[in-house]
């Protein structure tokens, strides 16, 4: 019997399987699809720190890790730049960035915005590469889930499928990628508007995010919906993406797009993860909303801190799984 | 709002147009002009007073209702759909099969017919299918020294000509003055074609195409039911969706005359008129004549090319177990063609199968999601 | 006949030729396969605007056309 069983090989599953393995803990993980098919592969790879904990912790461990990943991973420090057509936050820690600065950076940008703020840490990497690396030299199995002292779910909007109960709902999300076009953009770009909308509750939401890749393509997003079950495109959502693409970066008419796709994040009601003890000998590691890439490394600690009765290095408190009981 | 839309303005879809008199039929290719792909050139049907026809215009996305949102002509609707896609070439990959100089077998037709010119070049066409001696008789006409190389043995060849004898003139005149290689395939370009039976050709050019794979995508979108990889339809040539039909190389490979047939059903019985249904054995047939050599999926070494838009080899893929596994771990199938030349390569490589059809299934400027 | 520049070189087709076939015949690097605007192999920029599919581009008088 393994010491533990993860089921679900996203980048999750996958940095839990790496840290549980690396402190000498005999693993296995479970998977029914593709390592790193699921939300891991629909989603930007933006390595973003949000200004919690979990992510500035995360993003540390990211920029550590960086070194030994392997050129696919295509892990590139290009910095988030935050612009917005109103205020921007005067107490963010992100450089600011005044208009002339701003468009030295972006010439491409709309012209008539008063200037960003740059958070030069903040990085990008493809994250289903990265989770195959991670599942390097553990055992991957198909279902059913075997036997174990413990098991971890860490299914992303499926983990709902084990626990219906859990405080869990798909919120999804629409993006498209362009041909090469080297030089449109140079930095992931995100209107401000793009935190309210990953915290806060409306049905549906759009927010201006896109991403230069290492190949010279753009990433367009992006997109929130509640209550979407079917993974096809929703044209009236495609359709706002654009528009707030365009608004932001008008030269993105003209690139052709090759592909679009959707995905859905697993989303709690604080929009903070579940990350502990469900039940006896039960962990959970999800609901990790539009930051499941960038805190899956944190996430791994503090779930290894508290399977292995260590001190988790970052307080694991708020992401106990239980919080929303009555 | 037109009464029925025809996608393509191939064989198949002007023969609906024709049978579907007296409707508001729009008729639209991404071609310049009407005649279809493979059989290019080989058609003297004009297109009918009742279509209104939109040349060079690609259909990116389409919807229930029915919509077809297009680069050029905006938002089209009709009432009902016959689809007409066509077909594209299998390649197959051996070493040199990217090197300038290797075109598709209709491929290199295509060049032709648009103006290249190939007075005295030799040239090798290659692979499997009727396909092959059509475009070696298109070459020769225009001047090329040609010999065709067909991986089927001979005798299959004889026993299809035998089942249909109405069809050996147009061989017989083929054939004439054409060098041909039967149950051989090239293993190897490097300036030279070398061939399985050991042989090496002096070419300028190759023409390789290994038989033809349907243009399934529109018809995926719309939600109709594939079968082994046609879309699948009944005796009027509906697919599983209503107010859909398809006709021609989309529900099996059969060539001119089944898609001239089909077409015929298909604009009928959009109509509501009496049509009687088209006999499949051709298309068995040519399945049972031109049947792949299991070496053609093995000529590809570890280096060897296979997704040409991201440079993946095939060293690469083999470690993964299905098209999606590769495609997210090697970017196989995510450059611009978006797996419509490797994915059927991997089929016959591995078995694997291409994942669902999302819009836009051409690449078409961000500006069109607009509409 | 149409003039057009491709690559920088001034170069003469007949009237309708498509940009692929000029390019095969005049630059040694030039690898398209299908014809038939799939394989997208074809791409090149021409009057400054990528991406574009040389199979299904005529040549027009004055285009500029490169493919590397």
């Amino acid at each position: 019997m393994s010491d533990f069983v993860i089921v679900g090989a996203g980048i999750v599953g996958a940095a839990c399987a790496r840290a549980l393995a690396d402190a000498g803990a005999d693993v296995t993980v479970v998977e029914d699809r593709v390592i790193g098919g699921g939300a891991t592969a629909a989603g930007m790879g933006h390595l973003v720190a949000m200004g919690d904990e979990l992510s500035a912790y995360s993003l540390d461990l990211w920029h550590s890790l960086a070194p030994r990943l392997p050129a696919a991973a295509e892990f590139s420090n290009c910095g988030t730049l935050w612009i917005s057509e109103g205020e921007l936050p005067a107490d963010s820690s992100a450089e600011r960035l005044d208009a002339k600065q701003l468009y030295e950076l972006e010439p491409n940008l709309r012209p008539g915005l008063a200037g960003g703020l740059l958070s030069r840490r903040d990085a990008v990497v493809y994250a289903p590469v990265v989770t195959r690396w991670l599942l390097n030299g553990i055992r991957v199995v198909r279902p059913p889930v075997p036997a174990a002292k413990k098991t971890i779910y860490a299914c992303g909007t499926r983990t709902s499928e084990y626990f219906p109960e859990l405080a869990l709902r798909p919120r999804k999300g629409h993006l498209a990628i362009t041909d090469r076009y080297p030089g449109v953009a140079r930095h992931q770009i995100i209107d401000i508007g793009y935190i309210q909308n990953a915290q806060g509750d409306a049905e549906e939401s759009v927010a201006f995010n896109v991403q230069p890749r290492p190949s010279g393509q753009l990433l367009i997003g992006s997109s929130r919906q509640y209550g979407a079950i079917h993974s096809g495109i929703d044209p009236h959502m495609m359709r706002q993406v654009f528009e707030r693409a365009f608004h932001f970066l008008p030269a993105l008419r003209d690139c052709n797009i090759l592909r679009a796709w959707t995905g859905f994040r697993a989303c709690t009601p604080d929009k903070q993860p579940l990350i502990g003890e469900y039940r006896e000998n039960v962990f959970v590691a999800t609901g990790h909303e539009g930051l499941g890439i960038t805190t899956s490394l944190g996430t791994a600690a503090v779930l290894a801190a508290l399977l292995l009765n260590r001190q988790p290095p970052v307080p694991a408190a708020p992401y106990h799984p239980r919080r929303f009981d009555g | 709002m037109f009464d029925i839309a025809v996608l393509g303005a191939g064989p198949a879809g002007l023969a609906a147009c024709r049978a579907a008199a007296g409707k508001r039929v729009v008729l639209i290719d991404d071609n310049p002009s009407h005649g279809g792909q493979i059989w290019r050139g080989e058609l003297a049907i004009s297109i009918p007073d009742h279509v209104t026809f939109h040349p060079s215009t690609r259909v990116f996305d389409l919807r229930p209702g029915f919509t077809l949102h297009t680069d050029t002509q905006g938002v089209i609707s009709a009432a009902k759909l016959i689809v007409c896609s066509g077909a594209r070439e299998l390649f197959l990959p051996f070493p040199g099969w990217t090197l300038p100089g290797v075109f598709g077998a209709g491929g290199l037709q295509a060049f032709v017919k648009s103006g290249l010119d190939v007075r005295g070049k030799r040239v090798a066409v290659a692979g499997s299918g009727p396909l092959l001696l059509a475009v070696g008789a298109t070459l020769r006409k225009r001047g090329a020294k040609v010999s065709v190389i067909e991986q089927a043995p001979l005798g299959r060849l004889l026993k299809l000509l035998r089942a249909y004898p109405s069809k050996l003139p147009q061989a017989i005149t083929m054939r004439l003055g054409l060098p041909m290689r039967t149950g051989t395939w090239p293993v190897r370009f490097d300036g030279k074609l070398h061939l399985s039976n050991g042989s090496a050709l002096e070419v300028d050019y190759v023409a390789c195409g290994f038989g033809l794979v349907p243009n399934t995508e529109a018809a995926q979108l719309l939600g109709c039911r594939l079968d082994d990889g046609f879309v699948a339809v009944d005796s009027k040539q509906q697919t599983s969706v209503a107010g859909v039909y398809c006709a021609g190389e989309p529900t099996g490979i059969g060539g001119l005359e089944k898609a001239l047939a089909e077409g015929e059903v298909a604009g009928r019985a959009a109509c509501g008129l009496a049509t009687r249904p088209v006999s499949r054995r051709f298309v068995r047939d040519l399945i049972e004549t031109y049947r792949l050599h299991p070496d053609l999926a093995a000529l590809a070494k570890a280096d060897t090319v296979v997704c040409r838009c991201e440079n993946v080899t095939r060293g690469a893929l083999d470690p993964f177990r299905s098209w999606r596994d590769a495609k997210l771990q090697t970017r196989c199938g995510m450059g611009a063609c978006q797996g419509r030349i490797c994915g059927p390569i991997t089929q016959q490589l591995y078995g694997w199968t291409p994942e669902s059809v999302r819009p836009p299934i051409v690449p078409v400027p961000a500006a069109l999601f607009d509409q | 006949m149409v003039e057009l520049i491709l690559n920088e070189k001034p170069v003469s087709v007949a009237d309708g030729t498509s940009v692929a076939a000029a390019l095969i015949a005049h630059a040694a690097d030039f690898a398209p396969l299908c014809g038939m605007g799939v394989c997208m192999a074809c791409r090149v920029a021409i009057d400054g605007r990528p991406h574009q599919l040389a199979c299904q581009t005529l040549c027009r008088q004055g285009m500029r056309v490169c493919s590397t």
